[in-house]
C-alpha cells in the first residue's frame, strides 16, 4: 500500500457567519476521509499548559469525504494566449529575448520561449541544455534536431539571445551575445569572458505543430499518465521582452534588437513587452504583447515583476522612475503561490457559529501525524457583537509557510543556540517541497522567496505544530495560547484577520473598544498600519501582544489577495536581501523592508519596537518604576512583589523570544511608561541588525542593556490607549499554571479596562501627568 | 583563461575557512575535558563558560553537512539525525540509539560534534 498522508488548503482563511469556504485536499493511500469541523482551543502539548484542546463542532458536511491525489503545477511561467494558434508558425520565423540564468548548468533543459511538447517531441523552443548551453531546437514526433551554442552562459549575466529557422532551407542560426554593463550583471567587465556565440546548422526534420499545444515562456508541456498535462522544463532566471517574429531577421537585425529595439512591426508576431502595465502602484500578472495579434501571457505562480531589466542602468532604482529598465521577469521552477487542485467539499459556515479559530479536521489510517490535517480558517462575525477583537496576524502566517530554516539555513543553529527538533511531518514536506516555500527560504537558484499564499497546504499553519529550529510553538499555534486565555477568561470576542483588516481598513476594527494582536504581527501593509494607527487616535484601545511587530513592509496580490509579497533589504533581521535596484513591490508600488526605514518604526503605534532575540532561554519582568505610577498603577493591580511573568510554555518565561524596546528617538510617544522590563538574558540574545551603524564587540543579553523587552502602556486621543507586551513569548506565558500565572493577571486588569466605554482608570491625573512630564 | 576554466574555479574561499577551522580545532583539542562535556551536559542552555562557548559556536556553525537535529518520533522518544545539506534530501539517522528525553538527545547531538572534533 503506498504511504498514507493527506494534506489541504481552504479558499478563504477567513469566513463570515452564513458564508462558503471550499477544501482542496490531496490524499495518498486513502480515497476516504474522516472529516470533523473542529474550533481550536490551545494548539501545544507543553506540559506547563492545558495541552492540545479542540472542541468538535456538529455540521451537515462532518462525515466520510471522498479524496483523491491531486497534483501541483510547480515553477512560474508565462501562459500565452493564443486560442487561434497564430503562433504555430509553418514558415519561417525568429525567437529572441534577453536573459539572465541563474543555474545555466542544471543537469535538466530549461525552456525559454517556444510551442514545445516535451513528451512527443514536437514544435520548436529555444533554450539551454542540461550542460549550460544556449540551444534551439525543432521536432516533428519522432526526431528531434538541435543547433548548439559553442560556449557555456555564465550565471547572472544578461545575454541577448536569439534563434531563426528556415523551414524551406532547414537553416537554424543561433545568436548568442553578452549585454552585461556596469551593474547589470555578476561579473564586470575586468573578467575575460567571452559572452558571443554564433552558430549555423542545416536541420535534417522540420518542426510540426500540435494544436493543442501552448505557447509557453520559461517552460514546456508535458504530459503524465496519471496526472495529465503539465508544464515541465521550468526555467530559472530572468526574462526580458521575448519574441516572435514571422520571418528570419538577419544578423543586423539582431544586433539592433539585442540594443532593445523592436523588429519592423511588419515582422512581428508578438512582442511581449515586459516593460508595459507599470504604474505608481505596480504591476500585475499580465505582460502585455504589443504585435499584431495581442497575445497577451498570463503569469503562473507569480513570475517576480519590478525586477531589473538587461538595460538597468544602477541609477534609477524603482520602476516609477524608468518602468523602461525594469522587464525583468524573474522565474523560479520551485514557486508554487497556487496548487489549484480540484474541489474536495464546501460547508457553509452555520449563522449562529461563534466567531473563532476553526480547522477542518482530515484524518486518514491512523489519523496521527502526516495521516491527520487540520485546515485552518477563522470565522468572523456576520455582524460585530463584542468589545473586544482579536486580530489574527495571517499576514505573518503566510511569511512563515513552510520555513525550512532547520534543514537549510547555516545560521539558524548558531541563531538558536540548540539542535532542531524535527519531527515526520517536517522530514516529508522538506523532501517532497510540492507546497512551496516561505518568505524566510530561498529557491534553489539561491534567489529570497518573495510571494506567499495560503492556496496550497501550509504545514505550520496548524495546530500541534511546534517550529523546527526553536521547538517551540510560533505564530498561529503560539496564537492559540492567546485565544485559550480570551476563552478561558469568558470574554466575548469576534475574530478577524490580516486579511479583512487589509481589505476593509478601518471599518474592520472601527466597532471594537479594543483589539489584541497576536504574539508576532510582523508582516504589515500600509492599510493594516494606517487602520491601527486610526483605531487608536479615534478612541480604541490596542494591545500589542508580541514582539518585533510591525516590521515588514508587505503587499497584497491585485490579482490573488491570498498572496502577499514582502522585499526584505537594507536592514532587519532578515533571510535575504532582495537585488540592487529591485526593492519596490509589485503588488502596490511600495518600497517594501521595514517600516522603521519608511518613517513608520513600530514606536510611532505601539510605543516599542524591535530589539534583539534569542531562542534558548526566556526572563520575566521586573517592574520598572512607572508601575507604580497613579496613573498606570492599576495595570499591576494584585501582582505581589516586582516579578511578573516567571512562568511560560516558550522556556519558561515570559519575556523572550524576540523582544520589543522603547526609543524615543524613533517615535514612542514621550508620555509612554514603562510598566516593567525584562533583563539578564543570555548572549544568545542579540541585538537586531537595524540597529548597528558600527559593530562591536558586546552586543548580547548579558552584556547590551538595551537588549529587553518593555512592557509599556500609553494613553491616545479620545480615551485611546496601547499597551504592549514587548515580548514574543508573552502570549506563551498566559496558559501555564492553568492560565493562574502573573502574565495573565496583568493583561487581565488591562483587557477588562480597554473593553469598557468611557473614560481609562488612572486619567483623573491627566492633568498632573502632562505636568509631570 | 577560457570560459569553461573560469566557470569550473571552485571557490577559493573555502582554502580559508578550512585554515581557520584547522586553527579553531586545534584550540578546541586543548581545552577539551571531561569536565567540559559535563559542564554541557549538566546545562545545556544559557550561561557557559568560556571554552565551552567556543566549543558550541564551533558545533553550531560547521557546514550544514556536518550538522545534526533530533529527530521526535511519533512514540514520544528522540534519536539523532545528520542534515544532508543538500536540497530536499532528508537527515539521515546517526546510531540506533533512542532517548527518552529531548535533553538527552540533545547531549547526544553535543557528543557526536565531540567525536568529529576528535576522530574517535
Amino acid at each position: 500500500m503506498a504511504q498514507q498522508k493527506i494534506f489541504g488548503y481552504a479558499n478563504r482563511i477567513s469566513v463570515k457567519q452564513g458564508e462558503e469556504i471550499t477544501f482542496h485536499v490531496n490524499c495518498d493511500g486513502a480515497s476516504e476521509a474522516q472529516a470533523q469541523l473542529v474550533r481550536l482551543i490551545h494548539g501545544d502539548a507543553h506540559e506547563a499548559g492545558p495541552g492540545f484542546q479542540e472542541e468538535e463542532v456538529a455540521h451537515p458536511l462532518n462525515g466520510a469525504w471522498q479524496v483523491k491525489k491531486q497534483f501541483t503545477q510547480l515553477g512560474s511561467f508565462l501562459q500565452v494566449e493564443d486560442s487561434d494558434n497564430r503562433l504555430a508558425v509553418e514558415g519561417p520565423f525568429t525567437l529572441f529575448c534577453h536573459i539572465w540564468p541563474t543555474i545555466p548548468k542544471k543537469g535538466a533543459r530549461q525552456t525559454l520561449l517556444g510551442r514545445w511538447d516535451t513528451r512527443n517531441n514536437t514544435g520548436f523552443a529555444l533554450g539551454i541544455n542540461p550542460e549550460g548551453y544556449l540551444e534551439f531546437w525543432v521536432g516533428d514526433g519522432k526526431e528531434v534536431d538541435y543547433v548548439t551554442a559553442e560556449l557555456p552562459l555564465v550565471a547572472r549575466m544578461w545575454y541577448f539571445v536569439g534563434a531563426s529557422f528556415d523551414p524551406a532551407t532547414g537553416k537554424a542560426t543561433l545568436y548568442q551575445e553578452g549585454v552585461a554593463n556596469r551593474y547589470n550583471s555578476l561579473l564586470g567587465k575586468v573578467v575575460p569572458h567571452d559572452y558571443a556565440s554564433h552558430v549555423r546548422q542545416t536541420f535534417r526534420f522540420r518542426h510540426k505543430n500540435v494544436a493543442s499545444v501552448p505557447f509557453l515562456i520559461a517552460g514546456a508541456r508535458d504530459h503524465h499518465l496519471l496526472r495529465g498535462d503539465f508544464v515541465n522544463d521550468l526555467y530559472a532566471g530572468k526574462i526580458d521582452r521575448p519574441a516572435i517574429c514571422d520571418r528570419v531577421l538577419d544578423r543586423t537585425e539582431l544586433d539592433a534588437c539585442k540594443t532593445g529595439a523592436k523588429p519592423k512591426a511588419a515582422a512581428i508576431l508578438a512582442y511581449w513587452d515586459t516593460t508595459a502595465g507599470y504604474s505608481d502602484r505596480g504591476v500585475g500578472q499580465t505582460v502585455f504583447d504589443a504585435g499584431p495579434h495581442g497575445l497577451h501571457a498570463e503569469g503562473v505562480n507569480h513570475p517576480v515583476r519590478a525586477m531589473t531589466g538587461f538595460n538597468w542602468n544602477g541609477r534609477d532604482d524603482c520602476f516609477r522612475l524608468a518602468p523602461d529598465q525594469y522587464g525583468g521577469i524573474e522565474f523560479h521552477p520551485d514557486a508554487v503561490t497556487d496548487c489549484r487542485w480540484d474541489e474536495t467539499a464546501r460547508i457553509t459556515i452555520p449563522s449562529d457559529l461563534q466567531s473563532g479559530i476553526y480547522a477542518m479536521r482530515l484524518r486518514i489510517g491512523p489519523g496521527t501525524g502526516i495521516t491527520e490535517e487540520y485546515i485552518v480558517f477563522i470565522v468572523r462575525p456576520a455582524k460585530p457583537s463584542a468589545k473586544l477583537c482579536y486580530l489574527i496576524p495571517t499576514a505573518s502566517y503566510l511569511a512563515y509557510g513552510n520555513e525550512s530554516l532547520s534543514f537549510d539555513a547555516h545560521i539558524i543553529q548558531p541563531m538558536t543556540g540548540q539542535p532542531p527538533v524535527v519531527t515526520e511531518l517536517d522530514i516529508e514536506t522538506y523532501e517532497h517541497r510540492e507546497y512551496g516555500l516561505s518568505t524566510y527560504d530561498h529557491f534553489e537558484d539561491g534567489a529570497g522567496v518573495c510571494f506567499s499564499s495560503y492556496l496550497r497546504p501550509v504545514i505550520n499553519m496548524r495546530p500541534k505544530y511546534r517550529m523546527s529550529s526553536m521547538n517551540i510553538t510560533w505564530q498561529f499555534p503560539a496564537d492559540l495560547s492567546i485565544s485559550a486565555w480570551i476563552r478561558h477568561q469568558g470574554y466575548d470576542c469576534d475574530f478577524i484577520t490580516d486579511e479583512d483588516l487589509d481589505r476593509e481598513g478601518l471599518d474592520a476594527i472601527r466597532p471594537y473598544n479594543c483589539v489584541i494582536t497576536g504574539t508576532h504581527p510582523e508582516y504589515v501593509s500600509e492599510r493594516m498600519l494606517d487602520a491601527q494607527e486610526d483605531f487608536v487616535a479615534g478612541g480604541g484601545r490596542l494591545i500589542y501582544m508580541g514582539g518585533n511587530g510591525y516590521y515588514w513592509v508587505v503587499g497584497f496580490a491585485r490579482d490573488n489577495p491570498a498572496c502577499m509579497e514582502v522585499r526584505k533589504l537594507d536592514s532587519g533581521m532578515r533571510a535575504w536581501a532582495a537585488k540592487p535596484g529591485e526593492h519596490y513591490l509589485q503588488t502596490t508600488g511600495e518600497k517594501s523592508g521595514l517600516w522603521r526605514n519608511r518613517g513608520r518604526a513600530p514606536q510611532k503605534l505601539t510605543g516599542v519596537g524591535f530589539i534583539g532575540e534569542g531562542f534558548e532561554t526566556a526572563s520575566p519582568y521586573r517592574k520598572m518604576p512607572d508601575a507604580w505610577h497613579r496613573t498606570a498603577s492599576w495595570i499591576t493591580e494584585g501582582i505581589e512583589g516586582e516579578i511578573i511573568g516567571d512562568q511560560g510554555l516558550a522556556y519558561g518565561a515570559a519575556g523572550g523570544i524576540e523582544l520589543d524596546r522603547y526609543d524615543l528617538s524613533l517615535g514612542t510617544p514621550p508620555h509612554t511608561k514603562i510598566i516593567a522590563a525584562t533583563g539578564g538574558h543570555s548572549d544568545n540574545y542579540v541585538l537586531v541588525t537595524e540597529e548597528l551603524l558600527y559593530a562591536y564587540a558586546g552586543l548580547v543579553g548579558s552584556l547590551d542593556y538595551r537588549i529587553r523587552g518593555d512592557m509599556t502602556y500609553f494613553t491616545a486621543p479620545n480615551d485611546g490607549a496601547v499597551f504592549c507586551t514587548g515580548s514574543i513569548g508573552y502570549g506563551q506565558a498566559l496558559p501555564a499554571n492553568g492560565f493562574d500565572n502573573s502574565a495573565a493577571k496583568v493583561l487581565a486588569n488591562v483587557v477588562e479596562a480597554f473593553v469598557k466605554d468611557g473614560p481609562l482608570p488612572g486619567t483623573r491625573w491627566t492633568l498632573e501627568e502632562k505636568q509631570w512630564r | 583563461m577560457s570560459e569553461a576554466d573560469t566557470t569550473s574555479v571552485a571557490d577559493a574561499d573555502l582554502h580559508v575557512r578550512a585554515n581557520f577551522d584547522k586553527i579553531t580545532r586545534s584550540y578546541l583539542l586543548s581545552v577539551l575535558s571531561d569536565a567540559l562535556i559535563e559542564e554541557h551536559r549538566r546545562k545545556p542552555e544559557g550561561h557557559h563558560s568560556e571554552p565551552l562557548t567556543r566549543l558550541l559556536n564551533w558545533c553550531q556553525t560547521r557546514p550544514l553537512h556536518e550538522q545534526y537535529a533530533v529527530l521526535q518520533e511519533a512514540g514520544g522518544c528522540y534519536r539523532v539525525v545528520r542534515l544532508s545539506g543538500k536540497p530536499r534530501v532528508p537527515p539521515a539517522r546517526v546510531g540506533s540509539e533512542s532517548y527518552a528525553s529531548l535533553r538527552e538527545a540533545r547531549h547526544a547531538v553535543f557528543l557526536n560534534h565531540i567525536k568529529d572534533l576528535t576522530g574517535k
